[in-house]
C-alpha cells in the first residue's frame, strides 16, 4: 500500500501572556491631572512652555480639543496625540491600559487572577469589569464590581475561582471596563494556560489560532490530500524540559485504539527540543497522503479520523495529544481592498488577520474557504471607496465582480459606507448568485479604520473578521436570526460567531460550495 | 450530497466543557444596561435593520449616543459602533448633536473620525455645515478629502450646487465658490472613470491562501 509522508518545521512562539495574534498591546494613555508641563510635553511632543500653556487651558476647558485649538503653538500631530492618549479631569471616558495575569502564569486547574490596569478621571471611576473567556469549552463571562480603593490604585484584580479554572491551552480574555455613566473601554489578552502537572502536548489545526475545539482538515491537492497540524509543548514547571525531536504519528479510525489507518515516524529539525520553564515550544507537521494511502481513502470516503502524536522527553517520559481530522466543505472568497493604495501595510496585515478570523468562525462549523487577495487601484476606483447609496453599491458589484476570475465570492472592503443608518456591511442578495454577472454578485464591508494609541493606522481585525463572515453568510443563504451569540444576529458583535447545524446545512447547498 | 460522517469521539475537557458565569445584575447599573442596548442598536450591519434601529433610538438615548461618538477606538471600542454613533448624531439631530458633529469634524483625533463626521454633516442636507466640509476638501489625508467630497455631493443633492456656490462665496469669496465647483466636478469625473464593462481587480500583496 502507498504510504503518507511527513514534513515538519518549528514555529515561532509568542509570549505566554500575549499569546494570541489579535491581542492588544499595552496602551500609553495617561491622566492629565497627574501631569506637570514637562511630563505633558514629553507625552505629546511639545516644548515645555507650550505644554504649560496647554495644561493651564485644559484645566479650565471642558474639551481638550478646544483647549489645544486655542493654545498657540500646538501642532496638529500633538493635538491628535493628546486626544488619543489623555484623560481629562472631568472626562466621561476611561481606558484600559493593560491586562496581565496577576500572580504569575495561569496554571491549569487552579484559581487565577487578571490584573486590569486603567486610566480614568477621579470624577468618573470605573464601576464594572466584565471578562469574556474563550477557551477549549463554551465561552463564559465573569464580572466584578470595582471598589473605591480599586479606582484609586489604577488597577483591579479580577479573581477567577476554582470552579472557573481552565485546562491547558490558549485562553482569550476579552475585558470590558465600564463607569457609572456607561462609558466603556475594551482590551483583549490571550494567555497560554500552563500544565500544573507540569508538562503537556497539544495538537491544533494548521494555520489558524484557535481557543476552542477545532478539527484538522484534509485539503485535496491533485491526487493527494494534505493535512497540516500544529504541535505545542507546554511547560508549567520551574525548570526547562528537553524533548527528543522525533515524533510518532498515528491516524486512527474510531478514536485512539480503534482501527489503525496509517502510522509512521518523523523528526523536527534542529536536534533536541528545549521547552523553557513556564513557557511553550511549537512546531508544524504536514502529512502528504497520495491516492492509494489509507488516509487518502478515508478522506475520500468522508470518514473522520483521529490523529495521535507521541513525543518522548529525554528523561524517558512520553507526552501525547490528539485531534480529529476531516474533509470540509469549502468555497472561495476574493478579499478585495477598494482603493488598495489607501490600505497601508499594517492595514493589509490587519485585513489578512480579519480574514483568518472569518475562516476560524467557519471552520468551527466544518466549512472552510480559500482567499484570493485583490485590490481595486485608486486611479480606477471611481468614487467607490466610500459607498454613499444603495445604487452605488450595486454599481460596484456590476463593475468589479468578475468576470472570468473564478467562482469565489467577492468581498469588497471599502473605506466607509454612508447610506443612511449605521450600515457597515451590505449583501447583494440572499443567497448570492453563482455567477459574477449582474449587480448582486458580492458583499461589501466597511474597513472601519482607526488610529491606535501609538499613532498607528489599524483595522479592528476581530470585528472586521466577524463582519465579513456575517455578509458571506448572507451570500451563502443565511438570513438574520435572534439566537444569542449567532453570527447572523442583525447586530452581531465581535464575539457573536456561532453558526448552527441548520445554518451549516443551508450554506453547503450553495452552488459555489464544494467538497473535494 | 455526500456529507462527511463524524464518528470520532469528542476530546475530553478536564473539568467539563462549561464554566460558571457570574453576571452582575444590570438593575444596579442602569447606564451600563443602556449602553449595551444602544450599542446593539448602533451595531446593525444591513440597510433595512440599520434604518429601523436608528428610528428606535429615543431622545433619552441621545446622551449615550454622544458618549459613544466621543469614545476613541484607541481605547479598544469597536470603531464601527463609534462611526455608527457619529452617523446617528445627524439623524433627528439636536443642537447638541450637531455641535458635537462639528467638533468631531474639526477636532476629531484622526482623519477617520473627522471623515465620518463630515459624512454625517453631509447627510443632514443643510448648508449650515458647509464650512467644515469645505475645510475637509483640503485635508492632508485622502480619506478625509474623499469624505468631504462625498459630503459636499450630499449637500448639493439636498439643496443645489448654486446654493452651495453662493454660501461658499459668502464664507470665503470666489475662491471658495471655485473650490465647490472643482469638488463637484471631480465627483462627476470620478464616476465617469468607472469601467464601461466589468473590470478585473488586481492581485494583492498576499495572493491566494488556504487554511
Amino acid at each position: 500500500m502507498v504510504g503518507s509522508i511527513t514534513e515538519s518545521s518549528i514555529r515561532e512562539q509568542r509570549p505566554i501572556s500575549r499569546y494570541g495574534p489579535l491581542d492588544d498591546l499595552p496602551r500609553r494613555i495617561a491622566r492629565l491631572e497627574d501631569m506637570d508641563p514637562s511630563a505633558l510635553g514629553r507625552h505629546i511632543g511639545l516644548e515645555a512652555d507650550t505644554a504649560a500653556a496647554l495644561l493651564e487651558r485644559a484645566r479650565l476647558s471642558q474639551a481638550l480639543g478646544f483647549a489645544a485649538a486655542t493654545t498657540s503653538g500646538v501642532p496638529q500631530e500633538s493635538l491628535e496625540r493628546a486626544l488619543r492618549t489623555l484623560i481629562q479631569p472631568a472626562d466621561q471616558r476611561l481606558a484600559i491600559t493593560d491586562v496581565v495575569p496577576a500572580h504569575g502564569p495561569v496554571m491549569s486547574g487552579k484559581p487565577f487572577a487578571l490584573r486590569v490596569h486603567f486610566a480614568a478621571a477621579a470624577l468618573n471611576p470605573p464601576r464594572l469589569a466584565s471578562v469574556r473567556v474563550e477557551w477549549t469549552g463554551e465561552p463564559f463571562v465573569h464580572e466584578v464590581l470595582l471598589t473605591a480603593e480599586d479606582a484609586v490604585s489604577g488597577y483591579v484584580d479580577v479573581v477567577f475561582g476554582a470552579d472557573q479554572a481552565l485546562p491547558v491551552g490558549a485562553a482569550t480574555f476579552g475585558v470590558s471596563l465600564y463607569n457609572a455613566l456607561g462609558a466603556m473601554s475594551h482590551f483583549t489578552a490571550t494567555c497560554a494556560v500552563l500544565p500544573s502537572n507540569p508538562f503537556a502536548l497539544q495538537v491544533g489545526p494548521n494555520g489558524s489560532f484557535v481557543t476552542g475545539t477545532w478539527s484538522a482538515r484534509g485539503v485535496r491537492n491533485g491526487d493527494a490530500y494534505d493535512t497540516g497540524i500544529a504541535i505545542t509543548l507546554f511547560n508549567g514547571g520551574t525548570t526547562a524540559v528537553t524533548v527528543q525531536p522525533g515524533f510518532q504519528w498515528t491516524f486512527w479510525d474510531g478514536g485512539v485504539g480503534g482501527s489503525l489507518v496509517e502510522q509512521g515516524d518523523g523528526a523536527f529539525p534542529g536536534g533536541t527540543i528545549t521547552v523553557p520553564a513556564g513557557g511553550t515550544w511549537g512546531g508544524w507537521i504536514s502529512f502528504h497522503s497520495p491516492d492509494g494511502s489509507g488516509i487518502f481513502k478515508h478522506y475520500q470516503d468522508r470518514e473522520d479520523m483521529t490523529i495521535e502524536i507521541v513525543m518522548t522527553r529525554t528523561d524517558g517520559g512520553t507526552v501525547r495529544g490528539t485531534i480529529t481530522a476531516r474533509t470540509m466543505f469549502a468555497f472561495g472568497v476574493n478579499i478585495t481592498g477598494v482603493a488598495g493604495e489607501d490600505f497601508i501595510g499594517q492595514e493589509w496585515s490587519d485585513l489578512f488577520a480579519a480574514a483568518a478570523r472569518t475562516r476560524t468562525i467557519y471552520e468551527r462549523r466544518d466549512l472552510t474557504f480559500d482567499t484570493d487577495d485583490r485590490f481595486i487601484p485608486r486611479a480606477g476606483v471611481g468614487g467607490y471607496e466610500i459607498i454613499d447609496s444603495f445604487d452605488e453599491f450595486h454599481h460596484l458589484l456590476a463593475d468589479w465582480s468578475g468576470p472570468n476570475t473564478n467562482t469565489n465570492i467577492d468581498a469588497f472592503i471599502v473605506q466607509a459606507i454612508s447610506v443612511g443608518g449605521g450600515v457597515d456591511g451590505i449583501d447583494g442578495s440572499i443567497p448570492g448568485p453563482t455567477s459574477h454577472d449582474g449587480s448582486d454578485s458580492g458583499v461589501i464591508a466597511s474597513k472601519s479604520g482607526f488610529v491606535d494609541a501609538s499613532g498607528t493606522r489599524r483595522l479592528h481585525s476581530a470585528y472586521l473578521g466577524m463582519l465579513i463572515g456575517h455578509e458571506i453568510g448572507h451570500y451563502l443563504g443565511l438570513v438574520h436570526v435572534s439566537d444569542a451569540g449567532d453570527l447572523m444576529l442583525p447586530s452581531s458583535g465581535t464575539n457573536d460567531i456561532n453558526l448552527s447545524y441548520d445554518q451549516y446545512r443551508t450554506m453547503i447547498r450553495h452552488g459555489w460550495v464544494r467538497i473535494d | 450530497m455526500n456529507e462527511p460522517r463524524h464518528p470520532e469521539p469528542q476530546p475530553e475537557i478536564p473539568g467539563g466543557p462549561s464554566r460558571r458565569s457570574t453576571i452582575v445584575d444590570r438593575s444596579e447599573l442602569p447606564a451600563i444596561a443602556e449602553r449595551e442596548r444602544v450599542s446593539r442598536l448602533l451595531r446593525t450591519h444591513d440597510l433595512v435593520e440599520a434604518e429601523r434601529a436608528f428610528d428606535e433610538l429615543t431622545s433619552a438615548d441621545r446622551v449615550m449616543v454622544r458618549l459613544i461618538a466621543r469614545e476613541s477606538a484607541a481605547f479598544g471600542t469597536e470603531p464601527s459602533v463609534r462611526y455608527s454613533a457619529i452617523a446617528a448624531l445627524a439623524h433627528k439631530a439636536s443642537a447638541e448633536d450637531l455641535n458635537l458633529l462639528t467638533d468631531l469634524a474639526r477636532f476629531g483625533e484622526d482623519f477617520y473620525v473627522r471623515g465620518h463626521a463630515l459624512l454625517a454633516l453631509g447627510s443632514t442636507g443643510t448648508y449650515a455645515h458647509l464650512e467644515p466640509v469645505l475645510r475637509g476638501l483640503s485635508a492632508e489625508e485622502l480619506f478625509e478629502r474623499a469624505a468631504a467630497s462625498k459630503a459636499l455631493g450630499a449637500l448639493a443633492r439636498h439643496t443645489s450646487a448654486e446654493a452651495l456656490r453662493a454660501h461658499a462665496t459668502a464664507l470665503g469669496g470666489v475662491e471658495r465658490a471655485e473650490q465647490v465647483d472643482a469638488a463637484l466636478s471631480a465627483l462627476e469625473t470620478s464616476a465617469s472613470r468607472r469601467p464601461a464593462a466589468p473590470a478585473q481587480t488586481s492581485q494583492g500583496p498576499l495572493g491566494t491562501t488556504t487554511s
